[in-house]
């Protein structure tokens, strides 16, 4: 069972020393766009699977784990698989295969491929950017891009305020395990358990809303207003920070000119999948 | 004439379910003064604090800063906040920026000051606290000693003139408590005026110049540890215990030693026992 005590180890893995989580925070919020939306614009395998390499690589230097972001990857591909595995059935082309009423078009077949690669690509590139960047980092990121500022204050405060919602709930969790309960137990009524799990969510939103209002007055006794600014500092972004971003760059731009010029030569890859 | 820093007047307080939790508060804060409210729990004290920068408008009566009513709008409120600092009882509920840094940054901030000079203010602020090096730290991951320096730290970057402390100690190892009392010494004497609340008698006693006694909403003693302390009466109404040393005092005044049951500190009970039996 994933614990929801978990995201903190997410975030230690975050706070690793690598010379991707070295990174300037808005760069990696940057390219991982990119390559998103340039992933997604391609309408041939050729640049999704040339960029999933160059992730694979960066995972590398990354030193993070295979293994662990391909569980990842297995956890979070549902979300979009479930759409991909319809495709086949569902978009007009040539029959390629019949069962009844079920039939496979070589056009859905195509475009559920190429969606498929599409999502593989992207994923990675969030599980990348997930695991080198704590969270404080992000909120500031995207803080640091003009993200709105009352968006960009209920973030930082979110980011903050989810570690101390764990632990209570963690608390909860365990004062109650010492009191031998179990969800799973045996020795009590089944809807009697279930009772108890709806009274710690009730007292979770109830502890949430006192812990908001006493922050809020904390804020207003240091003189908060919806006028306030955030505080950023003001780091810019190294050479060598530019250099990773100008990399990524100028690969997606020879992939480009390689599409355009040769995509003839590339036969499958190079073939244009998409379906208008 | 002495400058009265802070001033409440018959501050009187009624919650919407008609609790009454404040009954005609007087209170004078003089500059420079150490100052603690003691009282049971629920006697009122965290309530009393957050009157003192404008968080609550009191029912009738007011409060009166550098003897200037506080009045409700935008502008004089900012300016009250700046000057009469609020250090809340638990960090979390300070703290709630992702890093220690822009903590502290946020009362500056909402000062509207440059960035340089909010730059210079959280540097200044962690160093009084010892802190310097935890800029970049997550609040959550500090411990609970570190927490609360970091919470003083973002009340001192707004350069108030009166601080506020709600149970500044609770919590604390010993160690902790040491470390923020030195603190509040320090800002003390730069001529920072200093009020706390607390059951900590032993703490009180050793930090406070003036105690007022809070029981249900209302001062029911004002005066100096020697005072207070003393009255046993009074201590037992606001469900306190005396110090240590009054304890022993006493004891031996009712053994027939011929004790002065006015002093405090260690040393000085030490001496009034070494005088009384050489006699």
């Amino acid at each position: 069972m994933v614990d929801i005590t978990q995201i903190m180890r997410f975030d230690d893995l975050a706070s690793k020393d690598s010379p991707i989580h070295n990174l300037e925070g808005r760069i990696k919020l940057i390219s991982t766009i990119f390559i998103i939306v340039v992933c997604v614009i391609s309408q041939e395998l050729f640049t999704p699977i040339i960029l999933e390499i160059l992730l694979l690589i960066i995972l590398k230097l990354a030193d993070l784990s295979y293994v662990d972001s391909f569980k990842r990857l297995l956890m979070l591909l549902p979300f979009g698989g479930a759409v991909i595995i319809f495709q086949p059935f569902i978009q007009p082309g040539n029959v390629i295969w019949r069962y009844s009423w079920l039939t496979i078009t070589d056009g859905g077949l195509n475009w559920g491929i190429l969606l498929f690669v599409r999502l593989i690509v992207c994923l990675t590139a969030i599980i990348i950017y997930s695991s080198t960047t704590p969270l404080q980092e992000m909120a500031s990121s995207f803080r640091k891009l003009k993200m709105p500022r009352d968006l960009a204050m209920i973030l930082s405060i979110m980011v903050r305020f989810l570690f101390l919602f764990v632990d209570e709930l963690a608390a909860i969790r365990k004062s109650q395990k010492a009191r031998n309960f179990s969800i799973h137990g045996t020795t009590t009524p089944y809807k009697w358990r279930v009772k108890q799990v709806g009274y710690t969510i009730g007292m979770m939103f109830l502890k949430a809303y006192e812990q908001g209002e006493r922050v809020h007055r904390s804020m207003v006794s240091r003189g908060f207003s919806d006028a306030s600014e955030m505080f950023d500092e003001k780091k810019s972004p190294e050479k060598s920070d530019y250099l990773y971003l100008l990399t990524i760059i100028i690969i997606v731009i020879v992939l480009e000119i390689i599409i355009y010029k040769f995509s003839g030569q590339l036969g499958y890859f190079g073939k244009n999948l998409g379906i208008n | 004439m002495e400058h009265i820093h802070l001033e409440t007047k018959n501050l009187t307080f009624t919650y919407p379910d008609g609790t009454q939790a404040l009954k005609n508060v007087n209170i004078k804060i003089k500059k420079g003064e150490k100052i603690a409210i003691m009282g049971p729990n629920g006697a009122g004290k965290s309530t009393l604090f957050s009157h003192f920068n404008g968080l609550t408008e009191p029912t009738s009566g007011h409060v009166e800063i550098d003897g200037k009513k506080i009045i409700f709008e935008r502008d004089e409120l900012l300016e009250v906040r700046q000057k009469v600092g609020i250090v809340f009882q638990d960090p979390n509920d300070q703290l709630f920026a992702p890093t220690v840094k822009e903590d502290v940054a946020f009362g500056p901030m909402n000062l509207g000051l440059e960035y340089d000079e909010v730059e210079k203010r959280i540097k200044e602020s962690l160093e009084m606290v010892g802190m310097s090096g935890f800029e970049e730290k997550t609040p959550h991951h500090l411990s609970g000693g570190q927490q609360k320096r970091v919470a003083i730290a973002g009340i001192i970057a707004m350069r108030p003139e009166i601080m506020i402390l709600d149970e500044p100690t609770a919590g604390l190892d010993p160690e902790g408590v040491d470390k923020v009392l030195n603190i509040l010494n320090d800002l003390n004497d730069e001529g920072m005026s200093i009020v706390i609340s607390s059951h900590d008698i032993e703490m009180v006693n050793g930090f406070a110049d003036k105690i007022f006694v809070l029981y249900h909403g209302e001062i029911i003693a004002q005066g100096d540890k020697h005072q207070i302390f003393s009255d046993k009466e009074l201590l037992k109404k606001a469900h306190l215990k005396a110090p240590v040393t009054t304890e022993v005092l006493y004891k031996l005044k009712e053994k027939g030693l011929d004790v002065d049951t006015e002093k405090l500190s260690i040393d000085e009970a030490v001496e009034e026992i070494l005088k009384a039996t050489k006699n």
